[in-house]
């Protein structure tokens, strides 16, 4: 289902980010670990179609991503792929409806507040809906984010170092969270961490520093 | 949820800027729109007004001054001819119709002017109640005046010499209304109309003795009730300036014997060394406008000025002071789009992260673009809206305000249409203000923003 092979992004001449050759079957969690600046944000970012690599192919469910244009990679991004970011950066100026509505309207989705209001009520944040991002707490945000990245049901969710500002506990608690959400969306969970508390959750890990090397 | 929604929450979001962003390019707008609307509504009043008058004779002075008093009636006439004077002109081939007027009084600021039937016709002015004035002493209202200072047939006023309100009032002969006027949209509106001898009658026992109008004045405050002695004591004068009816006006006096007055009275010979203002002239034949005014002027003691080439003079001044509050407006449209691009400018610093995010959710780069170019137009066109009925809203406190427009009425209930032009002009600002923070939405790069967290 997705399928990255020999792909390298090289930033500068002297900056190239080599990255591990990935297949993974739908359904398949991965875990993703690497200290900081080893790559895994460049993985991530060329995962979700928001960094065209230098080199290597990238397919997600037989589409070559990087073969479309900017464009349709954009519709094919926000229909397939939920991204959850570190920091939330959820739209402030909306409400977590609104954000989330955003997040269907720019896909290109039909508005679908049933599905809004299902999804925050299993996310316990359904009494936010009319609240500000400012009015929340950090877990409610983190929350908001996931549900803005599961809500078009994406077939692929990346989340870049969900846990590494939490403690042991709450830790657990947002990487069950997750693989929930990735389960009942019939979604690819790919976490990228290095966050070493994580791996006991999954099966499938790619520790992204004993492949990576830089090249000069 | 559409882009137009997320641009309205980020202008929500920074209130203050974008409303002082809105009032200073509306403040601009308003000023162009104020000038068009008063250019429109001068110019149409100009050449409405002049409507069929192809010169005004007169007194010899400022020509401008001339077509102001005689046609507009603002400004002092620039003096008195002579009847038997203007009836040789009247009778000049080149001239088809000729319209007198006496003018020299006032009441309550309103002109009352003595003239001939045919200046109600000029202005196509109809009577809406009442009959026209067939004696002396028998007036015509305009309808502003009739309705601004309450007036009804059969009411009498004492009219003011001079044309401001607070003149010497001729308290001995009273004016009696006879008739009102249907509102026409000229100046006739703010007139008082009467027959050219009523404006000798009023002045009859103090014409020539300017010099002792204070004096005059204490007489008629002290004697109030004595008015028998008081005519004889104008006759007197009288007298002594040697008019040659004298006595047949110190007789009338009295108010029992008027005079009959028709359009034609006023040329009886008798009256041929009485004066008038001036005289709206129709040319028989158009080539006269070349031969006329200088026939007038070099062989007459009057002058002939044509409104049209006048009042092109006039709109040619005006038209430096107008330019040069075009101008300020523009500086004032400047400054509002370099106070929406810096507004902008900002927020595309404090939105990188959401931009990023948009595009993660799917949204193309022409959907930032629109997006930044949405939040310019709503500013603009909000800004443009605002500075439209500001300009009206202005004109109309200018027109309520400005006391010699009493007879050039500016009004702010007039839309014409340079307005959707001016509502271009304001979107065109919003287009030129938000398209660099608009390309730089277009051109953020979301990957090595997010990387940045």
């Amino acid at each position: 289902m997705i399928s990255l092979k020999s792909v390298r992004h090289r930033y500068n001449s002297v900056n190239t980010v080599e990255l591990p050759d990935i297949d993974l079957q739908s359904g398949t969690d991965l875990l993703v670990l690497g200290l900081s600046g080893s790559g895994k944000s460049t993985l991530l970012h060329i995962l979700a179609g928001l960094l065209k690599p230098t080199e290597g192919s990238y397919t997600l469910q037989g589409t070559n991503l990087y073969a479309l244009n900017e464009s349709e990679r954009d519709q094919y991004r926000g229909k397939n792929i939920g991204v959850i970011f570190q920091q939330m950066h959820l739209i402030s100026t909306l409400t977590v409806f609104d954000n989330l509505k955003l997040a269907q309207y720019l896909a290109g989705l039909k508005p679908n507040s049933e599905r809004i209001e299902q999804l925050c009520t299993d996310l316990d944040i359904a009494d936010k809906l009319k609240s500000f991002p400012d009015e929340l707490s950090q877990g409610q945000k983190q929350r908001v984010s996931i549900a803005r990245a599961v809500v078009n049901k994406p077939v692929l969710l990346l989340a870049d170092e969900p846990t590494s500002s939490l403690d042991d506990l709450r830790s657990n608690d947002v990487v069950l969270l997750l693989k929930d959400q990735a389960e009942k969306n019939d979604a690819t969970l790919i976490i990228s961490t290095h966050d070493h508390r994580v791996k006991s959750h999954f099966n499938n890990v790619v520790d992204i520093d004993k492949i990576q090397k830089e090249v000069v | 949820m559409n882009l137009m929604k997320l641009s309205l929450s980020y202008l929500r979001r920074r209130l203050l800027n974008t409303l002082l962003n809105v009032l200073l390019l509306s403040l601009g707008i308003a000023t162009v729109v104020l000038l068009l609307l008063f250019t429109y509504q001068l110019e149409d009043n100009l050449y409405k007004n002049a409507e069929g008058i192809d010169v005004v004779v007169g007194a010899k002075g400022s020509p401008i001054q001339l077509i102001l008093s005689s046609i507009y009636h603002i400004d002092s006439p620039t003096g008195n001819i002579n009847l038997g004077e203007a009836k040789q002109l009247m009778r000049h081939p080149m001239v088809a119709e000729s319209v007198p007027l006496a003018l020299g009084d006032n009441y309550q600021g309103y002109r009352i002017v003595g003239t001939t039937t045919q200046y109600l016709e000029k202005y196509a002015a109809e009577l809406y109640e009442g009959v026209l004035w067939d004696h002396e002493f028998e007036i015509v209202l305009g309808a502003d005046v009739a309705d601004n200072e309450n007036l009804k047939i059969g009411d009498t006023i004492y009219s003011s010499h001079g044309f401001t309100a607070s003149g010497h009032t001729h308290d001995d002969h009273a004016l009696i209304v006879t008739g009102i006027l249907q509102a026409t949209g000229t100046v006739i509106d703010g007139l008082i109309l009467s027959g050219v001898e009523t404006m000798w009658g009023i002045h009859e026992h103090h014409e020539h003795d300017d010099e002792h109008d204070h004096e005059h004045g204490h007489h008629h405050d002290q004697d109030d009730d004595h008015h028998h002695n008081n005519g004889h004591n104008h006759d007197d004068e009288h007298h002594n300036h040697g008019h040659a009816d004298d006595h047949k006006h110190g007789d009338n006096h009295h108010h029992v014997h008027v005079r009959d007055i028709t359009d034609t009275s006023f040329l009886s010979d008798r009256y041929n060394d009485e004066q008038i203002t001036s005289m709206l002239i129709r040319y028989s034949n158009p080539l006269a406008a070349a031969q006329f005014p200088r026939f007038v002027n070099e062989n007459t003691s009057m002058q002939a000025a044509a409104p049209a080439f006048e009042i092109t003079r006039l709109l040619n001044l005006l038209g430096v002071g107008i330019d040069t509050i075009r101008l300020f407006a523009f500086v004032l449209i400047f400054a509002s789009v370099l106070g929406i691009f810096i507004a902008l400018l900002n927020s595309m610093k404090e939105r990188k992260y959401d931009l990023a995010i948009m595009r993660t959710l799917g949204g193309s780069r022409f959907s930032l673009f629109s997006l930044v170019i949405i939040e310019g137009l709503l500013i603009s066109l909000a800004g443009g809206i605002l500075g439209i009925l500001l300009g009206h809203a202005a004109i109309e406190v200018a027109g309520r305000f400005f006391s010699e427009a009493q007879q050039f009425e500016v009004t702010g209930f007039v839309f014409i249409t340079e307005e959707w032009a001016v509502l271009v002009l304001a979107l065109i600002v919003g287009i030129i203000a938000s398209i660099i923070p608009a390309f730089m939405a277009y051109k953020t790069d979301i990957a090595q923003t997010l990387a940045k967290t």
